[in-house]
């Protein structure tokens, strides 16, 4: 419990030491919600009826190409491994890892997503419901990438590694994220729905993940 | 598990590959005659009802496959087998090409029955995400650095990928969409006719064999690796 | 507090480091794994830390009365890869160490190593010696039972090695375990030498 805090803050601090990671992460991600309205064209009813997933798929290559800094720090200087193995309890002290990535990251970019929608002609009613239904799947999202980050800890140039590894595993949170608000034949997938699902994906991340990536962690470490 | 030691597994695929080979080959010859020459055209769809031969044996290949390598990887990880990850690492790419025949003889065969070359139904996708974990998984497998840490990493990721094999498998009963409903493994049992079912069969044979065949090769070149690799470090 | 080792096995990719490999370490001397460059001395170290597992083998640790236990959470590493943030200064280093460790850092070790007028400079203006004594310092203010540091005293000058020499000497007791890896012999007084590599 008492690694939590100072481990927050200590990454906190070194985040903000390299300005750059917090903003990279919001640039790329309006600079692909901008380009991509430009590559569908002038038809506005046509960007209107696939933005959302636009959306989803701008913010998922913002996290997947930015994951790697989760634990390349700490790895390079041999921190990880003092937290592997002088930490009471491992799973505590990575999730304050992965805690802080969220902040420094995940916050940001979900603070920028009402702009991405805009930008992509997001039906204003969709905004609110489709930034809720990201912010409750990010936990699954942070922990499943993290865990590509962990697999590639020892790639020089991870960022594209980790986007193919794990991006089969984000298709049910875009499936879940954004039927409930484009035209379909499947039953009707509501938006409670499909909160509940993600809810549930994003606890059982929370539940079985750490444990995971403790494994791959000390399988890579050293 | 005595016959995954390294020496004795290169003595037995030196004496018998060849063997599953000529089977392999044989059964094919034998189905692909009989696909051609007593089986009949679909009155719908004609002669291109015969790309089910190869198409529907190269799925239940390309599943088999992935489930051989979650199989054997959980081994490794579990009794410390080091030959067992060899045998996932050299699955793999045979599971990929099956994985290709399948998606490729699809959309040969949907364009003329659907009029298009692809469709997003449960089916299709979910075949094309095992097309990327494999893919995943032999980019992995490549990652060597000298040390074995790469052959854990495969592992544990083949084994979270295996939730995509029953979602393959049940998609089509739990979503009523474009792709067709299980018409072979089924609680009740095949709705297929024989005539149909058996060179279905003896097709999906020949390939395992041939799958065999090429998976030892691939664990001897392995083995012959390790062992080079070995005597030169010792 | 003893520590044994009994048939340890461990391959790095193809080579074999340890095959079959028995050990007895106990407290009441400090205990150098000596050996030349190659031997598995910093691979030892890792496998009884935990930071790698051997393929085979049983690394366990007994009390003073000979009953085992679990290190988990007694052990303090210092490795080749120092664990010290270069970001942060020498003052926020040790906060951080004092909240993550729980225990309030001794004023007298930065006095000791003369480490005080660095207190508050970046890591990254510091010299290897001088991040080698801050990394060491992590280790007191760890206060663990069982330090297991690989060579402590490389890139040390004269003075600040025969401090490390002391402070480390004052661990040798009956609840404590100290391994280091060197490549000299007779650094300490009370000494248990453990040669690797035939």
């Amino acid at each position: 419990m008492n690694h939590i805090v100072p481990i927050i803050k200590r990454d906190l601090h070194i985040y903000f030491r390299n300005k750059s990671s917090i903003f990279i992460a919001i640039i790329f991600f309006l600079v692909v919600s901008s380009i991509l309205p430009i590559g569908i064209g002038p038809d506005i009813k046509v960007l209107e009826s696939i933005s959302p997933g636009l959306l989803w798929i701008a913010f998922f290559l913002s996290i997947l190409l930015n994951i790697n800094i989760v634990f390349e720090n700490d790895f390079k200087d041999g921190s990880l491994d003092l937290i592997l193995i002088e930490s009471e309890l491992p799973e505590l002290a990575i999730i304050s890892k992965i805690i802080s990535f969220w902040l420094i990251v995940v916050l940001p970019l979900v603070i920028f997503l009402p702009l991405g929608g805009i930008i992509l002609n997001l039906p204003l009613g969709n905004i609110k419901q489709i930034i809720s239904l990201i912010i409750i799947s990010s936990p699954f999202m942070i922990l499943v990438a993290s865990m590509g980050s962990a697999m590639a800890l020892r790639v020089s140039n991870p960022s594209l590694l980790i986007t193919i590894l794990i991006i089969p595993f984000y298709i049910p949170i875009l499936i879940f994220g954004t039927l409930p608000f484009i035209e379909n034949d499947i039953m009707n997938f509501s938006f409670s729905r499909s909160l509940m699902l993600l809810t549930s994906l994003s606890i059982f991340a929370i539940v079985f993940v750490p444990y995971l990536l403790i494994y791959v962690l000390k399988v890579n470490s050293d | 598990m005595k016959v995954l030691n390294p020496n004795q597994l290169l003595n037995l695929i030196n004496k018998f590959a060849i063997y599953l080979f000529v089977l392999g080959f044989l059964l094919l010859a034998l189905g692909f005659y009989y696909v051609f020459f007593v089986s009949p055209n679909d009155y719908q769809q004609g002669i291109m009802v015969k790309i089910m031969y190869i198409h529907v044996p190269s799925a239940w290949l390309s599943m088999g496959i992935y489930t051989l390598i979650t199989a054997t990887n959980l081994l490794f990880l579990i009794r410390k087998i080091p030959t067992a990850s060899i045998i996932a690492k050299a699955s793999a790419p045979l599971g990929l090409i099956f994985t290709l025949i399948v998606l490729i003889s699809g959309i040969f065969w949907g364009r003329p029955m659907w009029g298009v070359w692809w469709v997003w139904d449960a089916r299709l996708t979910s075949m094309l995400v095992l097309l990327f974990i494999y893919l995943g998984l032999i980019l992995i497998y490549r990652m060597e650095n000298g040390e074995n840490k790469y052959a854990k990493i495969a592992a544990v990721y083949s084994i979270l990928g295996f939730i995509n094999i029953p979602i393959i498998k049940f998609s089509v009963d739990w979503w009523n969409t474009l792709h067709q409903p299980a018409s072979v493994l089924r609680l009740d049992g095949p709705t297929i006719h024989t005539s149909m079912l058996y060179p279905l069969l003896i097709v999906f044979l020949g390939f395992i064999f041939l799958f065999l065949y090429y998976l030892l090769l691939s664990i001897k070149i392995e083995l012959l690796e390790n062992k080079l690799r070995n005597s030169k470090a010792n | 507090m003893e520590l044994h080792i009994q048939g340890l096995n461990f391959s790095y990719g193809e080579k074999k480091v340890f095959e079959d490999t028995n050990i007895d370490v106990s407290g009441d001397k400090i205990t150098i794994l000596f050996g030349k460059n190659g031997t598995g001395k910093s691979t030892l170290l890792k496998l009884i830390a935990g930071i790698e597992r051997c393929d085979s083998g049983n690394i366990s640790f007994s009390d003073k009365n000979g009953s085992i236990f679990s290190p988990k959470g007694m052990i303090a590493y210092l490795g080749h890869k120092l664990a010290i943030k270069e970001e942060l200064t020498v003052e926020q280093n040790i906060s951080f160490w004092g909240d993550f460790y729980q225990n309030t850092p001794d004023e007298n070790n930065f006095r000791l190593l003369e480490m005080e007028r660095l207190r508050y400079l970046n890591v990254s203006e510091l010299s290897q010696g001088q991040k080698k004594k801050l990394a060491f310092m992590r280790v007191l203010l760890s206060n663990k039972p069982i330090w297991l540091l690989d060579e402590p005293l490389s890139n040390l000058d004269i003075e600040s090695t025969e401090t490390i020499k002391k402070l480390i000497s004052e661990r040798i007791s009956k609840n404590n375990l100290v391994l280091v890896t060197s490549h000299s012999k007779s650094i300490f007084s009370k000494e248990q030498i453990i040669t690797l590599g035939n």
